[in-house]
């Protein structure tokens, strides 16, 4: 555990220096990724003009939910999501090879890559976005609520997580896997959008196959709209089975790996 | 200046002949990319939709209109924005002259017989082929598939101003995806800025929403910038939202945006170019 938490230690302090290298880019950076915050909030700014609620939601429920979500993404991109596309690119490069041979495991190696400082600006925006929502609205605030959300908040981060790492440990077998991961990125755009849009068809398969109607309307319940317990075992048991198969399926791919290196 | 790169391009026309060949076989060399880039413009434009459709599922009276548009309306607006969009060019080669002057290719470029700005034009034109062919190809299945009923033009001259105006569209994208590339030539990593300047495009041609819908402040600022014309305005002449007089007036207006951000073009990157052949040396 010690060795981990020296090894992540450095990782943080590489990535940090990395990171600021190019001082205007860094700006230019974190403005833009604020403002692509801002742009779900936008949208919804410019409909509520014309309509009072959307599938039964006012604008500020809105709000909270994009809050949410916003958080859920910037805990994943903090340190697991900036650097997942290593996995393919050392697959098809061969140095797989040279991290297999590191005394840590594989699977923290590729999910732990320091610290993203643009993450923790889009932390603190959402947390704004959630104060703000929470002046408004006659919101009941009590400490097991906080705890309970932020325990939600958690696992819909390590779901993501998990959801992710098992798409780039699909270029074990298929190599090119950049654009596959874009695709299923993308679908994560509907993890914003309130869980009642979703009818028919497309609920189920945003609540069994890919779990977006889960991610982050479970956790923004706890504070808006009706909270539902269930659903919240449920989420729980959908983040251990994706770690689990994530896991699995890293060995499997492991296993299949032949070393372009020799 | 301009005229004597048109003479130019016309004698040599075989070599651009040949450009425009080589890009047609990089795309049907990474055809699979090819085909993946369009599910992932498949994928916002199904979340926009179904959006939509609870929005307007959520209003008391059925008839309602958002900023003049019908529930058809709005979803054929954004299957045409998501094909306009894919057309467009800046999105697919922005990248391309950036990197040739980061990594030093340009040099080699320069060395051709070949008007750069021109060489870049003529891969991009070719690729334009596939890609609205596949994009409408998908669209079509898309609708097909979903049973959307897609707003048709009301009339010839509808239809004509708008394939006008989304190939003056098409021109602007061009010229404004090189223009993006000409800070490369001062700065190293333009990543960030480009981040950006895609969010103001995004949200000021009216792909994130149609521009009609934006409050009256944003919408006045959106007529003094040129992005409106790279997917609302031709969008809304198909939707016959645009009385044709006004179309026309706004067609000129494009044409004079054209004229001159290409001046501005050819200008800022002679300027560069003087840049860059200082650090080569």
């Amino acid at each position: 555990m010690r060795r981990y938490l020296r090894v992540y230690w450095a990782l943080v302090k590489a990535s940090f220096t990395e990171q600021t290298e190019y001082h205007t880019n860094f700006w230019f950076e974190i403005i833009a990724s604020l403002l692509s915050l801002a742009t779900g909030l936008l949208f919804f700014h410019f409909v509520y003009r014309y309509v009072d609620n959307i599938a039964g939601w006012n604008v500020f429920e809105v709000y909270f939910l994009i809050g949410t979500n916003a958080l859920i993404n910037a805990l994943y991109g903090m340190n697991i999501g900036s650097k997942m596309g290593d996995v393919a690119r050392s697959v098809k490069e061969g140095t797989l090879d040279t991290i297999l041979l590191k005394p840590v495991s594989s699977q923290f190696w590729f999910s732990a890559k320091g610290i993203s400082l643009r993450s923790c600006f889009e932390i603190l925006a959402s947390l704004g976005i959630m104060a703000y929502v929470i002046s408004h609205l006659e919101i009941h605030i009590t400490f097991t609520k906080i705890i309970i959300y932020f325990s939600l908040t958690l696992c819909s981060v390590l779901l993501k997580y998990a959801f992710s790492f098992i798409i780039v440990t699909t270029s074990f077998w298929v190599v090119r896997v950049d654009a596959l991961r874009a695709i299923f990125m993308e679908i994560f755009r509907f993890s914003g959008y309130p869980a009642e849009i979703f009818r028919g068809a497309t609920k189920i398969l945003f609540t069994f196959v890919f779990p977006m109607a889960i991610i982050a309307n479970v956790p923004a319940r706890v504070f808006v709209k009706v909270f539902h317990p269930q659903s919240a075992l449920y989420l729980l048991f959908l983040v251990f089975m994706f770690i689990l198969l994530s896991n699995l399926y890293w060995h499997l791919g492991l296993r299949h790996y032949q070393s372009a290196g020799g | 200046m301009s005229w004597s790169t048109f003479s130019q391009i016309f004698r040599h026309r075989r070599k651009y002949l040949s450009v425009m060949e080589n890009s047609l076989q990089e795309i049907a060399e990474y055809r699979l990319n090819f085909v993946l880039s369009f599910a992932y413009t498949l994928i916002p434009l199904a979340s926009f939709i179904l959006l939509w459709l609870a929005i307007y599922a959520s209003q008391t009276s059925t008839s309602a209109t958002i900023g003049d548009y019908s529930l058809s309306d709005m979803i054929t607006y954004y299957i045409l924005a998501t094909w306009v969009n894919e057309l467009n060019a800046s999105e697919r080669y922005i990248w391309r002259p950036s990197a040739d002057i980061n990594t030093g290719r340009l040099s080699l470029l320069l060395l051709r017989p070949l008007d750069s700005i021109s060489y870049y034009f003529f891969i991009d034109l070719a690729a334009t082929l596939p890609y609205s062919l596949m994009g409408i190809g998908l669209i079509a299945g898309f609708v097909v598939l979903l049973r959307i009923d897609l707003v048709h033009p009301n009339s010839f001259w509808t239809f004509s101003l708008f394939v006008i105006a989304v190939i003056l569209g098409y021109l602007l994208s061009f010229i404004i995806g090189i223009l993006r590339a000409i800070p490369t030539f001062w700065l190293e990593n333009t990543s960030g800025f480009n981040q950006l300047l895609d969010w103001v495009i995004m949200i000021f041609s009216g792909s994130l929403i149609p521009l009609s819908v934006l409050p009256p402040s944003l919408q006045h600022l959106s007529l003094w910038l040129p992005f409106q014309y790279l997917v609302f305005f031709p969008v809304n002449i198909y939707l016959g939202q645009v009385p044709l007089l006004e179309a026309l007036q706004g067609l000129i207006i494009e044409l004079i945006w054209l004229i001159a951000s290409f001046v501005g073009l050819r200008l800022a990157w002679r300027y560069g170019l003087r840049r860059y052949t200082a650090i080569g040396g």
